[in-house]
């Protein structure tokens, strides 16, 4: 079963990311062997260097009811600095990105601003789309004073309802119907004298105009009578010439006179157009003078409402609608309602900015950053099966509402939807808010729309994101620069001096306020600044994820409601954490449960040669975790090269890649100056079945190989983290924390003796936020921490032998790490030259 | 409505020429007979003018919106009026079957007003338009509603276009002679339900109108509406028709026995630009 079990752990782990493998070693307490050299070797870590604790009493508060102020982070001095010169700068192009990680408090700080800024600065003024009656497909933008847009669409709704009246009134007057019938007879009249001249020469001549079926005719007639063909025939000759004669110069007259009567028509339709337009004009007159008076000191709107009076004196008949009994329903709506419907929206005043309730400048936070959401949309209405639309249904967007104000975006929101970011930028760049939809920005579709005409935009906008998405604008779009000249770089961490702690205890009372939770006591307030120095992994740090911060809030204010507490105590904090850990903790537990088990191999008692326990850390969520891995190392005659078997079967990234070729540079550097490196040595990381990143392990590598090379055994009760350079100095890698815990747990499951430890360099010490029962451990003696500068500090602590040091003559002692090493690769180089000299020969 | 016993008319013919005029007659004579329970006739002459006229040679036609004369072919004319006589049908029947009604329909040919007099004997009213196809667009009588006027012997409706049947408002011109009572129950008879009657008392002088007055109110009938009555003076007809404008635009009831001279009676109809109900 043994055999299948690698592809088992494969399964369980393929889920897991990459291992960053970092570094470090430890000492025996045993005493050093013969031929150790002067090496200074690093004294263990005590217990009080590895945590720092925040002293309750320290913090001058009680619980945080009794603080105040905003949820903000302090120490973030340069991004304030950035954000008060980006919004005082009122000039184009000089909007801001606030950029740092996710939950850093970047939105929070930057509404902390704009709410003290914002409420002094002036309104902006409202925004309407109404009618264009020349041209209605590009609807007219007025501008009105903050909260007259409003007045103006109601007084303009009031005009409409009170026209459906007053026209109908005017034009069923008597006056009206008789000044209406007298262009009508006198049409009449003149038709019917003309004719009537016709008729009357016609008759004179004997002869009558008939209608026919399909015009008129002239016929000789006696007595009323149309002569027969016959009694026709049976007249003179000249008789019927004359009639003949006459009948033609009738006909003439007659067409001269129909053709002259489209043009009586004409005449008398203008008369009729004059008078319905006088009515018109004379009963809404006073109606629209009110109204303009109301306006009279803004011209554009007094322009627009002469346009209106214009269209309404030009279309009076659309308010003279009658309901007809039983007139046609329409979706429960009688044929007059929808009439009239139409009719209000044609002088509807679509305001889309309404400032009348704003204060100061509007700060408007979009949260769906779509292109719709951003510029406006013109919105359509399904109508019998066809999608209509009119000035009424252009909807206003993020730009409309924040003009004259502030907008904050989410960058990487805004990114992820289609065109939308180029319809920011349009409208940054030309600085007008043109409304576009996707169809025509892609320029996808052709059907006639609406084109409502630009709005001037004057705003600041800020877009907030990570740091790589502010770089990659920067690189790849040129427009980026221009529009966005201020960047406010938002700190990881602040420092966890005494402002930073106080911040931390105002947010979290500003957390508590705002969410409506249990007030925290100055211990967990103390508790939490600690688990923040830890999520920084640094002692002089704090995180400025408040993000997490605010979660751990709400998870202890959780049990301590559960508890039945009236303030959130250090032990819900504690109870908080460990939750977390708890509930992170199925991988971990599972890996921890295969090494115990013996499945994955690591000894942590005992010594071997070319071998030794590394560390990585492990991040399958928000919660990491460290655990040791073994690392072993075996050599060979070779032409002097590092196999890096993880890069070999490419699964190594390339910082671990390039840590290896740094140890071997090393190996070069120390002992392949005499003669030529004849071996071939082959690095893994055993038991590892997904990628491999970072360098942290370079070191431990490292030491296997000097293990292998010098066959001196290393304590395997000892784990390394650590990265090297080419000169051997071990170099700070992160997760220290974690790192240590990981072995550390291990440990203490399999039985802590005294022996065991971990090697970290030196850098890190500072970074150490371990937890409590780890420090306590260290404290009786039971696990130790060494930080190591140099490799050779390390090879001692690890093989309890010394590590060696040149001579004048660049000899190492014989007995030592480095000395058996030279020995050995000596040997080698011989044993090659040996073997390789017979086949020259031959 | 007042009871329609009061006007007894069991046959309604119509004229039907297709013309405007033809049409609200025929609207007027469908919504009378279905409130009179009365059978309807309609008429359709072929103008024997028209036939003869295509029977000349040479004859021309002129057309509106035409500037060139069209031959007059016989045939072609001939089944035109065909056509206009199947269009006059189904147009009564259309209407008439709105109403439930199952009209008549006659085709005769001969000189229109002598025609349609003939094949309206038998009916109690005749309706028919103050003109019909006239080429002259007058606002006088055409030749057939002058016929009517003068020659028919029934009660006589000249409808003109532009007034809803059933919604007129009817006015009356009576006079101190014995036709008065006749034509107050016809008025009241055609008066839709809620509306004012318009009495106009035609009256030598103010006390002879008071006297009218006086004797009308004594008319059980007109107990039961609102009623306005105007004195109106002998005057010239074209005054008369002026006055009667000015009070309202409806259907005025007249009676041929009123002590009216035969022109001044002909000039108020030719002046009067409203329906007419002759009795």
């Amino acid at each position: 079963m043994i055999t299948n079990f690698p592809h088992n752990l494969r399964q369980r782990c393929c889920k897991l990311p990459s291992i960053a493998y970092l570094t470090l070693i430890p000492p025996p307490n045993t005493p050093p062997q013969k031929g150790r050299l002067p090496m200074p070797q690093p004294n263990k870590l005590s217990a009080d260097q590895l945590r720092k604790s925040c002293d309750p009493h320290q913090l001058d508060f009680k619980t945080t009811a009794e603080l105040n102020g905003p949820a903000e982070a302090a120490g973030q001095e340069r991004a304030a600095e950035a954000i008060t010169l980006s919004l005082g700068i009122r000039r184009h192009g000089f909007n801001l990105f606030a950029l740092g990680p996710g939950g850093t408090g970047k939105q929070t700080a930057l509404m902390h601003h704009l709410e003290t800024r914002a409420p002094k600065e002036p309104v902006p003024r409202d925004w309407c789309y109404v009618n264009n009656f020349r041209s209605p497909r590009n609807p007219r933008a007025l501008s009105l004073p903050a909260g007259r847009g409003r007045e103006l669409s109601e007084e303009m709704e009031r005009l409409v309802e009170a026209l459906f009246t007053i026209i109908p009134t005017a034009f069923s007057s008597e006056e009206y119907q008789a000044r209406d019938k007298e262009i009508h007879d006198s049409f009449q009249e003149q038709q019917a004298t003309a004719i009537g001249e016709l008729e009357k020469r016609a008759a004179e001549n004997r002869i009558a105009l008939i209608r026919t079926p399909g015009g008129f005719a002239f016929a000789p007639v006696r007595k009323g009578e149309v002569l027969k063909s016959e009694e026709f025939l049976q007249l003179d000759k000249k008789e019927q010439e004359r009639i003949g004669q006459e009948i033609e110069r009738l006909k003439e007259a007659l067409q001269s006179i129909m053709a002259q009567i489209p043009k009586w028509q004409r005449e008398t339709q203008e008369k009729l157009k004059e008078l319905n337009r006088s009515v018109a004009s004379y009963a809404i007159k006073p109606l629209c003078a009110e109204l303009r008076a109301r306006f009279s000191d803004l011209d554009e709107v007094a322009g627009y409402l002469d346009e209106a009076e214009k269209e309404i004196i030009e279309h009076f008949e659309e308010f003279l609608d009658k309901e007809e009994e039983g007139a046609e329903m329409l979706f429960g709506h009688s044929s007059r309602t929808l009439r009239r419907k139409a009719h209000l929206t044609r002088y509807k005043v679509n305001v889309i900015v309404d400032n009348s309730r704003t204060t100061g400048a509007p700060v408007i936070y979009e949260d769906k950053p779509a292109t719709r959401n951003i510029i406006g949309d013109v919105e359509h209405l399904s109508q019998m099966g066809t999608l209509v639309t009119d000035f009424t249904l252009i909807r206003p967007g993020a730009l409309h509402k924040a003009n004259g104000g502030y907008l904050l975006i989410d960058a990487r929101r805004l990114l992820l939807e289609p065109m939308a970011w180029e319809s920011l930028k349009n409208a940054l760049r030309t600085r007008q808010i043109r409304i576009e939809s996707l169809g025509q920005l892609y320029s996808l579709i052709s059907t006639v729309s609406l084109e409502p005409e630009p709005i001037p935009l004057q705003i600041k906008v800020v877009l907030f994101g990570e740091r790589e998405l502010y770089y990659l604008l920067s690189l790849y779009d040129p427009d980026f620069g221009e529009l966005f000249k201020i960047a406010a770089d938002f700190e990881d961490e602040i420092p966890a001096d005494e402002e930073g702690c106080r911040s931390y205890a105002r947010v979290i009372a500003a957390i508590a306020n705002r969410d409506r939770l249990l007030h925290f006591d100055r211990g967990a307030v103390a508790r939490i600044i600690e688990e923040g120095g830890r999520l920084a992994g640094d002692t002089k740090k704090l995180s400025a994820h408040l993000q997490s911060l605010s979660d751990l809030v709400h998870e202890a204010d959780y049990h301590a409601v559960t508890a039945k507490r009236a303030i959130v105590t250090a032990a819900d904090v504690q109870q908080a954490i460990e939750a977390r850990i708890r509930r992170a903790s199925r991988i971990r537990e599972k890996i921890r449960q295969a090494t115990l088990r013996h499945t994955i191999l690591i000894d942590t008692e005992g010594e071997a040669i070319g071998q030794v326990n590394g560390l990585a850390v492990y991040a399958p969520g928000r919660e990491s975790f460290g655990h040791p891995g073994r690392i072993t190392a075996s050599i060979r005659l070779g032409k002097g090269e590092v196999v890096d078997i993880e890069r070999e079967v490419k699964m190594g990234g390339p910082i671990h890649s390039k840590g290896v070729l740094i140890l071997a540079g090393f190996i070069g550097a120390r002992f392949g100056m005499r003669q030529p490196l004849s071996l071939s040595a082959s690095l893994v990381f055993e038991q590892s079945y997904q990628g491999v990143e970072g360098d942290s392990a370079s070191s431990a590598e490292l030491y296997a190989l000097l293990s292998a090379l010098a066959g001196t055994p290393i304590r395997q009760s000892l784990a390394v983290t650590g990265s090297i350079n080419q000169h051997g100095a071990v170099q700070a890698i992160g997760g220290v924390n974690e790192k240590i815990e990981g072995f550390f747990d291990l440990c203490r499951e399999r039985g802590l003796n005294g022996q065991h430890g971990v090697l970290i360099p030196a850098a890190n010490v500072e970074h150490l936020m371990l937890r409590h029962d780890l420090v306590d451990a260290v404290r009786n003696g039971l696990f130790s921490l060494y930080p190591v500068s140099h490799v050779d500090e390390g090879i001692e602590l690890l093989t309890g032998t010394a590590a060696g040091e040149a001579d004048q003559n660049g000899d190492y002692p014989a007995e030592s790490v480095n000395g058996r090493i030279a020995q050995q690769l000596a040997r080698m180089a011989e044993t090659l030259r040996n073997f390789t000299k017979p086949r020259e020969e031959t | 409505m007042q009871n329609p016993k009061h006007l007894a008319i069991r046959r309604i013919a119509v004229a039907l020429d297709c013309s405007p005029h033809s049409q609200a007659s025929l609207a007027a004579a469908v919504e009378l007979a279905a409130r009179l329970r009365a059978a309807l006739v309609g008429i359709f002459v072929e103008d024997i003018n028209v036939i003869r006229l295509a029977e000349h040679p040479g004859t021309s036609e002129i057309r509106m919106f035409q500037q060139e004369a069209d031959k007059i072919e016989p045939e072609s004319l001939m089944r035109a009026m065909r056509r206009q006589a199947e269009q006059a049908k189904r147009e009564l029947e259309e209407s008439a079957a709105r109403h439930s009604l199952t009209p008549e329909f006659r085709i005769s040919r001969g000189l229109v007003p002598g025609e349609v007099l003939a094949a309206a004997v038998g009916a109690d009213l005749l309706v028919l338009g103050r003109s019909g196809r006239s080429p002259s667009c007058r606002k006088r009588l055409g030749s057939t509603a002058l016929a009517a006027a003068q020659e028919a012997p029934m009660a006589r409706l000249l409808m003109k276009p532009g007034y809803e049947p059933g919604e007129l408002p009817v006015m009356a011109l009576i006079d101190s002679s014995s036709s008065t009572t006749a034509t107050l129950q016809a008025a009241l008879a055609l008066l839709p339900d809620g509306q004012p009657l318009h009495l106009f008392l035609l009256a030598a002088s103010p006390g002879e109108a008071e006297a009218l007055q006086a004797r009308i109110e004594q008319e059980p009938a007109l107990r039961q509406v609102e009623y306005h009555c105007h004195y109106l003076p002998p005057q010239p007809p074209e005054a008369l028709a002026r006055y009667i404008r000015l009070i309202d635009s409806g259907l005025l009831v007249l009676n041929t026995a009123m002590a009216l001279t035969p022109e001044t009676l002909l000039g108020l109809l030719n002046h009067l630009d409203t329906p007419v109900m002759l009795l």
